[in-house]
């Protein structure tokens, strides 16, 4: 069962839209597994949209009207409207297509959120693989990262956060097991050391390099741009 | 303390941007989105433009800095409302909540594109219009309870709106401590009364 | 004037509940002026709990009195309860002075609010563990409470005993007494005189 899910204040962001890309596909991730999270997505979403539209509510930057409704240039509205309706097109939406990633021998569906998004070349290093996801939301990195049966990410901490969802796979640490669906969040004050019995892939975004706490692990510390 | 209204009449930001509450009527939305979806209705579609632009303008402004990108959400928006029309689905939620998540994504993609000059449309599938039809199935219930719950509460009258239920189970009562603390009541409260004692004389002592 | 630690124009929640900076509580809100209020406090400002008697019943003035306070709260989750009503847990981060009042049409009340300093607020060194075992016992008879506090519960000596003046049955004037900044340890005494036997006279 899913344990870990984003805290509300993410949800929210995420329902509003304020959220970077990356950070936004890691909810969606979780959202797909967890009906629970799906279903205060939903809620938020109208709670949203009421308060948007239905009403306004305090706003102290907007001198508007004076109590009347909103009121544009007429004209404005007969060529918008009329850019719009010239044409009678619509959208088809094309029914959604599974597709799949290959790490190693290892098959995995790609969550649908991640489909238009371009991938990085894979790196490697011992039973550790990486590809970045090409976001450019400048020091905010997300990353595909494969960790095959027996593999772990030595301990470390990170100078801001570090983001992991399990996409497939089982991982442990200190805190316990994790199943596809948990959604993982680290700031500094959380040293964590990840290891997979059975394999897994993760979906990633931390905010700054990795800083590795266990001495023998300083002498790794590439290791830590390597994977975030 | 003054809770009174000394409510800035001068102020003519706070006087006029605090203005009545709009009651929508979602029926009505409802016919006029189903008429752009089966008739490609104009002037159903002129009435959701009119309905919603000015309020997208006024959001987007807040999120997108400028006018002009303001009035390219609600270009954008509305152009999706007029191609997307024939997927809402007026069992599965609100014709505003739709018209919210289309706005929400253009302005996403939007901001994208401006903060990280990328001209990828994500917002699709984060968001994804097909799958918030499903979610939205899973929860149609809720969405019924929540629609019900508003006209319930309209239909009370006055004084009982006004009644505001809290959750008291931060405090217990005196027999719960006397359970909880495995004593008698009597106890319990003399306890209390001696606390209570003991508190006043030293606070008595600093604040005098 | 001092510009730090004031925040303009919060929302004004009134209701009678004693809560201390770390504290959480659960309110359903049905009314539709505190839906309203929690649509502007979602948005990232949250709102102020004010329990004092000078609460707002009266459609227009009402009296005045000195250092009106409150909680100032964030929206930590919500939901609906079984009854359809929206129940909302708020999570209080700071005690704050209220400056001047206003309403708007829907005699929703915002106020300009100062933060004033309390010692819950602060983290301490110490740790009350023989307190800590009794609150953990009485939150474990009462499933919301546990829920509420799963992932915040500690030792910490200031956050137990705020924890515990807060579910005392002590009427909210005495509890008031103990919001002053510098009450720590009378607050402490008083708790443990409760709980434990007043042994030290």
């Amino acid at each position: 069962m899913i344990k870990h899910h984003p805290k509300f204040q993410l949800i929210q962001g995420f329902v509003n839209g304020e959220l970077p890309a990356s950070l936004s596909a890691g909810i969606a991730i979780h959202a797909d597994l967890c009906s629970e999270c799906r279903q205060q997505i939903s809620l938020l979403t109208e709670q949203l949209s009421y308060a948007s539209f239905e009403e306004v509510t305090v706003d102290k930057y907007s001198v508007s009207d004076s109590g009347k409704q909103d009121n544009v240039n007429p004209l404005y509205f007969e060529q918008a409207i009329a850019a719009i309706t010239k044409s009678n097109d619509i959208d088809i939406i094309e029914p959604k297509i599974e597709k799949n990633i290959i790490f190693k021998n290892h098959v995995y569906s790609l969550p649908f959120v991640l489909h238009n998004m371009v991938l990085g070349k894979t790196a490697n290093i011992g039973k550790l693989a990486r590809a970045r996801i090409q976001l450019d939301e400048n020091e905010i990195h997300s990353s595909l990262l494969h960790i095959e049966p027996g593999g772990s990410v030595p301990e470390h901490t990170h100078n801001g956060f570090e983001l992991t969802v399990l996409i497939a796979g089982q991982f442990s640490d200190k805190e316990g097991e994790y199943v596809p669906g948990d959604f993982i969040m680290l700031d500094k004050k959380h040293p964590h050391h990840p290891v997979s019995e059975k394999g897994c892939l993760c979906f990633t975004v931390a905010n700054d390099s990795l800083h590795f706490t266990q001495g023998i692990s300083k002498i790794l510390n590439p290791i830590g741009a390597f994977i975030y | 303390m003054h809770i009174a209204s000394i409510c800035l009449p001068n102020d003519p930001i706070n006087a006029t941007s605090i203005r009545m509450p709009n009651k929508i009527n979602h029926t009505e939305l409802c016919e006029w989105l189903t008429a752009v979806a089966t008739h490609r209705d104009k002037q159903a579609f002129t009435h959701l433009f009119q309905f919603f632009s000015p309020k997208i303008q006024r959001i987007a402004k807040i999120k997108v800095n400028t006018d002009a990108r303001a009035s390219e959400v609600v270009q954008e928006t509305m152009g999706n409302v007029w191609r997307k029309a024939h997927l809402f689905d007026g069992n599965k939620g609100a014709v505003t909540t739709w018209v919210y998540t289309i706005m929400r994504n253009v302005t996403f993609d939007m901001l994208r594109k401006v903060k990280s000059n990328r001209e990828d449309t994500l917002s699709d599938d984060i968001w994804s219009l097909a799958e918030s039809q499903n979610i939205q199935e899973d929860d149609f219930t809720d969405h019924l309870a929540n629609n019900n719950l508003r006209s319930v509460i309209d239909d009370l009258p006055e004084n009982q709106q006004q009644v505001i239920k809290a959750y008291y189970f931060m405090e217990m009562s005196q027999d719960q401590l006397a359970v909880h603390l495995n004593l008698p009541l009597g106890t319990i409260k003399s306890r209390l009364r001696l606390a209570l004692g003991k508190l006043k004389a030293q606070l008595g002592e600093s604040h005098d | 004037m001092n510009t730090l630690n004031l925040n303009s124009n919060l929302p004004i929640f009134p209701l009678p509940v004693f809560l201390l900076p770390g504290g959480i509580t659960r309110l359903r809100i049905f009314e539709q002026r505190y839906l309203k209020m929690i649509q502007i406090a979602s948005k990232g400002s949250g709102f102020v709990i004010v329990s004092t008697k000078t609460h707002v019943d009266k459609e227009s003035a009402v009296t005045t009195q000195d250092n009106e306070w409150g909680s100032w709260v964030d929206i930590v989750n919500f939901d609906q309860g079984d009854d359809g009503v929206l129940e909302v847990d708020v999570k209080c981060k700071n005690l704050v002075e209220l400056l001047s009042i206003d309403k708007d049409e829907d005699n929703l009340h915002f106020s300009d609010v100062k933060i004033t300093p309390h010692w819950s607020h602060i983290d301490t060194e110490t740790e009350n563990i023989a307190l800590f075992h009794s609150l953990v016992s009485v939150f474990e008879q009462s499933p919301l409470l546990d829920r509420l506090y799963k992932n915040d519960m500690t030792a910490n000596t200031h956050w137990v005993i705020a924890r515990w003046l807060e579910i005392l049955p002590v009427s909210l004037e005495v509890k008031t007494l103990l919001s002053k900044s510098d009450s720590f340890q009378t607050a402490q005494d008083f708790v443990h005189s409760i709980v434990f036997s007043a042994k030290k006279s």
